[in-house]
């Protein structure tokens, strides 16, 4: 729902891009399984994005394998991921490593960086966006990322009835 | 003999208090529901880990569906207008206003499943718009006809309000005391009034105790996906539980209507639906309620179309879908300078009435209201913030979640929509749904009014914002460019004039006498931004009282 005019028109385009190309990744290829070199390679991104520090990383949330568990009834999805962690791959080799996941984390968030700022095309950015947007909404679905911010949720059954006081704060 | 005395479309706000009203006075009730019953103890989701992931459940195995007439071009001179996130830039990116929904929910207790349960009265100077303001219509009825049925609402829903108020006068208070106000909420308060405006507490549709066999809220923030516990007063937890346990009222959930058939001598003769195994039915009754809402029911009679209602059940008039007016709506979001914990408390438990009345807004007719809107902008829970607050990723955006979550303050304004020629509903001259029915078309226009009261309307809620402590504001949208309706109304509207109208003062159809309507396509005129659910309920408490005296008159 949150476009900018260039990724919108760029999601447009791109859409049909990757159809043109569906063909070639049938069903077989998915889910994958988490042995494969490009699980390995999606499981690195992610943990770029969300790295651990005092709560959890996404693969030790398992954020990947929730992520492959949404795209299986999309294959749309599965097409973006594909060919996503295969220009992630593609840049690892540039750089002289075999794959994104062989990256030390400085590399990695440099190539991610590409991406984010739109300079590497249409594929990276739709890539990053939409696996961004997701990753966020699996992890910070789990309760153990919820510790850090202080936030007593679920909702539910406890509500907060401590809504009228001001907030026994963390530090800034 | 019929199959009731009385038989009603739909069981939201206006077809629930009606179906209460009449079984109470002991009439046999048949309510059909397209949308299923909802059980609060198992059908939301607010206890899972996963509550954020998803709004309201939409579980409704046909869901209905709508489409937009064309949409205006937007105009350089409103950019200020347009809807935008910091992260990812204007969120229309287009030179056109998008329609995008009309948000409304099938399920017995219609969309009062969803709401956030603000309980209002209309302003009595918003009923007379035609002849002290020049816009619009005038209600056939005032303020203190209406007044006593409000009570009646008010104390079936367990409506919590502030004593004071010197412009909706009440016969008796309301029933019970009004709620605290959220830690945010009083930095939104003390902003409200370094400006000079009045800040007051809201009157809701949420227990403040125990009340009616329901416990009191406890403060989750998450009126709109659903309440679990029933605090919430929602067509089907209060009208519809009520109406049930009277015995003579039955509920048929998954029942669509597909047409009310006109007959002779001025009648309606059926009501003919498809249940959720597609099996067909008609039924009869002494007299007909529609209430579907200002969208599907202008739809419903103008697909009703036979050889003695040519144009449209009870559209004699041509006015059936016309006058069409919706959400006018601003909400600025932004980031308080101190922890908060926006996430607590009642959605919108405080509001400014300062511009609520026609004539307050300097320059511009139609009022507006001021009130906090950080739920209702779903930016109460960590998801949400990680993707549109905090910008990037890894170790930084991390860091800044945890600096920043529970600072999100956000306010709304809700504005009059006035009538207009461009703004209307009819059917779709190719699309059907499934069983053959047009869908309903929205045609959707803001003029210039509008936009003056929209521009007021984010000016101002960007300054009470800033005056209550947000350093910076990172998200906006609102109704310029994008259609997005909670309320609709005027599409069948009341009046005296049979030739500029559709029912009269009790929501009878001017021509076909056991035909009524009852939810917000009666309104004559909008409010200046009031949540519409109670001024529907009272209205429908008092048809149901005009049908029970013409039934006891032998006259249905």
């Amino acid at each position: 729902m949150l476009f900018s005019r260039r990724r919108f028109l760029g999601f447009s385009l791109g859409a049909g891009l990757l159809t043109g190309v569906g063909l070639v990744f049938k069903k077989l290829f998915w889910p994958t399984p988490a042995t494969t070199p490009e699980f390995q390679t999606l499981a690195a991104y992610l943990d770029t994005l969300i790295p651990a520090d005092e709560t959890p990383s996404a693969t030790q949330l398992r954020i990947t394998e929730r992520l492959v568990a949404q795209a299986e009834t999309d294959s749309g999805y599965q097409r973006l991921i594909t060919k996503g962690c295969a220009w992630l791959d593609a840049q690892a080799r540039q750089q002289g490593a075999a794959h994104f996941a062989a990256l030390g984390e400085a590399q990695r968030e440099r190539v991610i960086n590409l991406a984010a700022s739109g300079e590497a095309g249409l594929l990276a950015v739709m890539f990053f966006d939409r696996t961004r947007a997701d990753a966020f909404s699996h992890y910070y679905a789990h309760p153990q990322s919820w510790r850090a911010l202080d936030y007593a949720g679920p909702p539910q059954p406890q509500g907060f009835m401590n809504y009228t006081q001001a907030p026994s704060r963390r530090p800034s | 003999m019929a199959d009731a005395d009385v038989v009603i479309i739909g069981s939201g706000a206006g077809g629930g208090a009606s179906a209460w009203a009449l079984a109470r006075s002991g009439m046999r009730v048949l309510v059909l529901e397209a949308g299923p019953f909802y059980d609060p103890a198992s059908d939301y989701r607010l206890h899972t880990a996963h509550w954020e992931q998803s709004l309201f459940p939409d579980k409704a195995r046909r869901q209905g569906r709508h489409t937009f007439g064309l949409m205006q071009e937007l105009e350089p001179r409103w950019q200020t207008l347009r809807s935008w996130n910091h992260l990812s830039g204007q969120i229309n990116p287009s030179d056109s206003r998008i329609g995008w929904r009309y948000h409304h929910v099938r399920g017995v207790g219609g969309s009062t499943l969803h709401f956030t349960g603000e309980a209002h009265r209309l302003h009595p100077a918003a009923m007379k718009m035609k002849s002290r303001f020049g816009v619009a219509a005038d209600w056939p009825l005032d303020y203190a006809e209406l007044e006593p049925f409000y009570c009646d609402a008010e104390r079936i829903v367990g409506v919590a309000g502030p004593p004071d108020n010197p412009v909706r006068v009440r016969s008796e208070p309301y029933p019970l005391p009004a709620h605290s106000l959220s830690y945010a909420s009083t930095k939104i308060a003390a902003g409200c009034r370094a400006l000079g405006f009045q800040w007051v507490a809201n009157s809701v549709a949420s227990l403040s105790m125990p009340y009616d066999g329901r416990p009191g809220c406890n403060y989750c923030a998450n009126c709109n996906r659903g309440c679990p516990i029933t605090d919430k007063g929602s067509v089907d937890v209060t009208f519809i539980r009520k109406a049930l346990a009277s015995g003579h009222c039955t509920v048929k959930p998954g029942c669509q209507v597909t047409h009310v058939e006109a007959g002779p001598s001025d009648h309606v003769t059926q009501v003919h639906y498809v249940d959720d195994g597609g099996h067909t039915h008609a039924v009869s009754g002494r007299a007909v309620i529609v209430a579907c809402g200002a969208v599907e029911t202008p739809r419903l009679l103008l697909a009703s179309a036979n050889r003695y209602a040519p144009d449209g059940l009870g559209n004699e008039s041509g006015q059936v879908g016309r006058h069409f007016m919706e959400t006018l709506a601003w909400v600025s979001s932004g980031l308080h300078r101190e922890p908060v914990d926006s996430f607590r408390g009642l959605p919108v438990d405080s509001v400014c009435w300062d511009f609520n009345a026609p004539d307050a807004i300097p320059g511009v007719i139609g009022g507006c209201c001021f009130s906090p809107a950080t739920a209702e902008a779903d930016l109460i829970g960590p998801i949400n913030y990680a993707k549109r607050v905090v910008a990037g990723w890894g170790r930084a955006h991390k860091a800044e979640m945890r600096r920043i979550f529970g600072r999100v303050l956000s306010m709304k304004a809700v504005g009059e929509s006035l009538p207009h020629a461009k703004s209307y509903i009819d059917l779709h001259p190719q699309e059907r749904d499934e069983f053959g029915i047009p869908i309903a078309r929205i045609h959707s226009y803001l003029d210039e009014m509008e936009l003056r009261r929209l521009s007021f309307m984010a000016k101002t809620t960007r300054e009470i914002l800033l005056a209550s402590g947000v350093e910076k504001i990172f998200e906006e949208y609102g109704t310029y460019d994008f259609f997005s309706a909670t309320h609709v109304f005027g599409t069948c509207r009341m009046g005296n004039d049979p030739r500029d109208s559709v029912v009269d003062r009790y929501g009878q159809s001017h021509r076909w006498r056991n035909l009524f309507i009852a939810d917000a396509s009666v309104f004559p005129s909008s409010g200046g931004g009031e949540g519409p659910s109670l001024t529907i309920e009272a209205l429908a408490i008092r048809t149901a009282a005009r049908i029970r005296e013409l039934a006891d008159k032998r006259e249905l």
